[in-house]
């Protein structure tokens, strides 16, 4: 097919934001195009050259583009620049220009298959003199392209194609193209997406042999089943209804959720929630997972956690987005923001997908295959049946430092459905503000010796408020963050003198630090929010009767309180007023919340 | 397999021709010469070429393509001296293209010629047709160069015409037929081209003392010349600027 039909059809597309209509004019394309075209066809209509998992790419920045238009129609690269400027989109630019431009000699008109190719050619090359050859194969194209299709051309090199064709109105009109459209072939159809994330393939099978074709698209370990996702609840009563009263809850983790996929003999692939593959990101997982998977090949989701060296316990989540697309900071980032994947589902135990068997099978089967290790664990979980059952492990999953739970349904029913949203899985979060407005003046009462980089000296302190009614002071969280080189190695001289062998009598906590100190020093720290806390004693009962209240992912501000002494640190009557001024802040409905 | 001795005069006129246009080319070799199809990369001017064997002071060529890299053969070039005469010696494939002049032997890396465009040539036969000496014409597009990009050629019965029109000047270089070795038209034709092309591509064929130019009604301009002193043949094409009204 000539790539002119194709951009002729995008133009129809582009200016319909109707689905129907959309899914009328994808599927007169569709029929017209070749049987072995129509995969190329395919991933070029959706702005890709490959499945996205598979991260081919066409890495040609906005600079190389813009040379290649300038040298295909004979304009200066500041003329492109200026043209630039004005229309904000180099593919109305380059329109423009060859409008205006000689007409071509030799130029042969574009087949869909050379556009294809030449793209394909331009993402394999790389390496020296690729630079060179990626605006020679640009140039090319852009020569011999009409001005509308040199438009789209560099939309799609750009990666702003923009048609506005969503990949469910693309699986609708293969229904309707390559079967009878009813609602179950468009559901065959979709299936095999959700368990093969390739729009390529489906064509493929689809257009070959028709719906029993789909059935031979299979979940394959290497290639990522796109995930089941959650709905929302306000309250966990509601959850409770939705699931006839009886359901799973697990801890939700605020982390990256990561798609692990290990064969029996290779490379560990990770993909992210979007199917990117990030195994790069995490090379202590991909050497890790073979170890932990008794039963390979498998395929296993979780959360990626990050986890800090110095009190083990869970960081903000940014943590370890920040490992996200670098390419060479990893081996620095893998010692500070050491990571915990978290298992919480199978979708392939050697060899045999689990996707049909109900969460609990799958859950025994997830279990069976883990060797827990400090890499990878299994999520916190546990079945309920009362609302009060459900509000005491939330409670106990925010204490521990995950930003909610996700319960899961036991019934029959409850399959994986790869790709689709509902009640089958409901995560109730708490929504908590930005970040805590005030910060708190803590008292030190402990040390914690450092781990990795931090070897040798102290890693992180045990903090605590005054509570001047008791005249105890009370802990409400162990701070590791903040501390620039120059202070931890002041630190030790500066502890020293107030260094105890024992427990003060005047601390109020549950933890054992490796040092107790005598409430002398006050520093002060910022964080997250405060939370309920089984483990931190400061203002107990005060909210609930078996609950403190800890600051959430604390934080050293960098500044002493020299000028105050212990009693002079933030009370605990403080910290209860602002654990509920907090709370006006949150949106409804979180019964661990609700003042008494 | 090709293996011939060359002139560094002759092979420095085809290097000029080829490089107007494009950086690397392929030089399709048959035991007749060398035949090169080249279009630049902006598909707005084109090159057919062939140059004769007997262009050579020896040559041996089996049917093959060499992809080449211009600027390196310039490399070469710059190396030797008028009057020398030039090795070259190509086995196929991969092997390196061994250029030597004199006790100096430069082992090429040749370009993969599937990279290359390979252009199909349009069938154009515009309808007027002129002889023109090619130093008339340098003085036209040296005096057209600081008025404007584009240059119009207009040929009537009587006269040819070359001019450029800028926002405030104009130049003119007319040529009565009497003056003309041959003009041949029925009718008046003109067309407007990029003046950096045109201007290129008679600088490069400058040794040949005239060119024969062939004009039609926005239509590509096709210009015939010789070289290696009438051992070799070419034509450049190129495509005409349309006014938009």
């Amino acid at each position: 097919m000539w790539f002119a039909e194709l951009v002729q059809q995008y133009e129809r597309l582009a200016a319909t934001p109707k689905r129907l209509e959309m899914r009328g004019l994808l599927v007169e394309l569709l029929s017209k195009v070749p049987r072995d075209e129509l995969r190329p066809t395919v991933y070029l209509m959706m702005g890709e050259l490959r499945p996205e998992f598979e991260g081919v790419e066409l890495g040609v920045a906005d600079s190389l583009a813009a040379k290649a238009v300038a040298l295909a129609s004979r304009s200066t690269e500041k003329s492109v620049a200026e043209g630039l400027r004005k229309t904000g989109d180099l593919g109305t630019t380059v329109e423009e220009l060859l409008t205006r431009g000689e007409p071509r000699l030799g130029a042969d008109p574009l087949s869909v298959v050379e556009v294809y190719n030449g793209f394909l050619r331009i993402a394999n090359s790389s390496g020296e003199g690729s630079q060179d050859l990626k605006i020679r194969i640009l140039v090319e194209l852009f020569a011999r392209a009409s001005p509308l299709e040199a438009k789209y051309l560099a939309r799609f090199v750009l990666g702003k194609l923009r048609l506005g064709v969503r990949e469910m109105t693309l699986l609708d009109a293969l229904a309707v193209t390559f079967a009878d459209g009813t609602k179950e072939a468009r559901a065959a159809v979709e299936a095999a997406y959700n368990r093969s994330s390739d729009l390529g393939l489906v064509v493929d099978h689809v257009a070959r042999r028709g719906l029993e074709g789909l059935a031979e698209i299979g979940v394959e370990v290497g290639r990522p089943v796109r995930p089941m996702l959650a709905e929302r609840s306000p309250d966990l009563a509601d959850v409770l209804t939705r699931m006839d009263g009886r359901a799973a809850l697990e801890y939700k983790y605020d982390g990256l959720r990561v798609q692990a996929h290990i064969p029996a003999s290779g490379r560990v692939k990770l993909f992210s929630r979007r199917l990117e593959e990030i195994s790069a990101q995490f090379p202590e997982l991909v050497a890790g997972l073979p170890g932990a998977i008794r039963n390979p090949p498998a395929i296993v989701e979780g959360e990626c956690v990050p986890i800090d060296p110095e009190t083990g316990e869970f960081r903000p989540f940014q943590e370890v987005s920040r490992r996200r697309g670098r390419k060479y900071d990893i081996q620095r980032l893998q010692e500070e923001v050491p990571v915990r994947l978290l298992l919480f589902d199978v979708l392939v135990a050697g060899g045999a997908t689990t996707l049909d068997l109900p969460f609990p099978q799958r859950r025994t089967k997830l279990e069976k295959l883990v060797r827990e290790s400090e890499l990878v664990r299994l999520a916190e979980q546990t079945t309920v049946g009362s609302v009060t059952a459900a509000e005491r492990f939330f409670e106990t999953a925010i204490a521990a430092g995950c930003e909610g739970v996700m319960a899961k349904s036991l019934a029959e029913g409850s399959t994986y459905r790869a790709g689709a949203r509902g009640f089958w899985w409901i995560k109730y979060k708490r929504e908590y503000t930005h970040a805590l407005a005030d910060s708190i003046d803590g008292v030190v009462v402990g040390a914690f010796f450092g781990h990795g980089r931090r070897g040798g000296r102290y890693g992180a302190l045990l903090l605590a408020v005054y509570n001047d009614q008791s005249d105890r002071f009370e802990t409400f969280c162990k701070v590791g963050s903040g501390f620039d080189d120059a202070t931890l190695e002041t630190l030790p001289g500066m502890l020293k003198p107030h260094e105890l062998r024992e427990k003060p009598d005047s601390v109020v906590t549950d933890l054992a630090p490796d040092v107790w100190v005598r409430p002398s020093i006050v520093l002060e720290v910022r964080g997250a929010e405060l939370t309920l806390s089984p483990t931190h004693r400061a203002g107990v009962g005060a909210i609930r009767p078996d609950a403190g209240l800890a600051l959430r992912f604390p934080r050293f501000t960098g500044r002493w309180r020299d000028d105050k002494g212990p009693t002079d640190a933030t009370t605990t009557a403080e910290l209860v007023s602002l654990y509920r001024s907090q709370i006006r802040q949150i949106p409804k409905g979180n019964p661990a919340e609700s003042p008494p | 397999m090709f293996k011939a001795k060359v002139k560094m005069e002759v092979l420095r006129e085809l290097v000029e021709v080829i490089s107007t246009l494009v950086s690397e080319v392929k030089l399709s070799v048959s035991k007749d010469g060398i035949d090169v199809k080249a279009v630049d990369p902006s598909h707005v001017a084109m090159l057919v070429l062939k140059l004769n064997r007997s262009a050579f002071e020896e040559f041996t060529g089996e049917t093959t393509d060499i992809g080449l890299d211009i600027e390196k053969v310039k490399e070469v070039l710059r190396l030797s001296k008028p009057g020398d005469v030039l090795d070259l010696q190509y086995d196929g494939g991969k092997s390196k293209l061994v250029v030597s002049v004199g006790k100096l032997t430069r082992h090429m890396g040749v370009v993969d010629p599937a990279g290359i465009t390979d252009p199909k040539v349009p069938n154009v036969s515009p309808p007027g047709t002129v002889k023109v000496n090619t130093e008339e014409l340098r003085q036209g597009i040296r005096g057209s160069e600081s008025v404007s990009d584009h240059v119009t050629l207009e040929l009537t019965p009587d006269h040819f015409t070359m001019h450029s029109e800028g926002e405030t000047d104009r130049v003119d270089l007319k040529i009565p037929k009497d003056a003309l070795s041959e003009l041949s038209t029925k009718e008046s034709v003109k067309s407007m081209y990029p003046l950096d092309f045109f201007s290129n591509m008679i600088k490069s064929i400058s040794n040949d003392e005239v060119v024969t130019l062939h004009i039609g009604n926005e239509y590509p301009l096709k210009v015939e010349f010789k070289i290696a002193g009438g051992k070799g043949e070419g034509s450049f094409l190129l495509a005409p600027r349309v006014e938009e009204d």
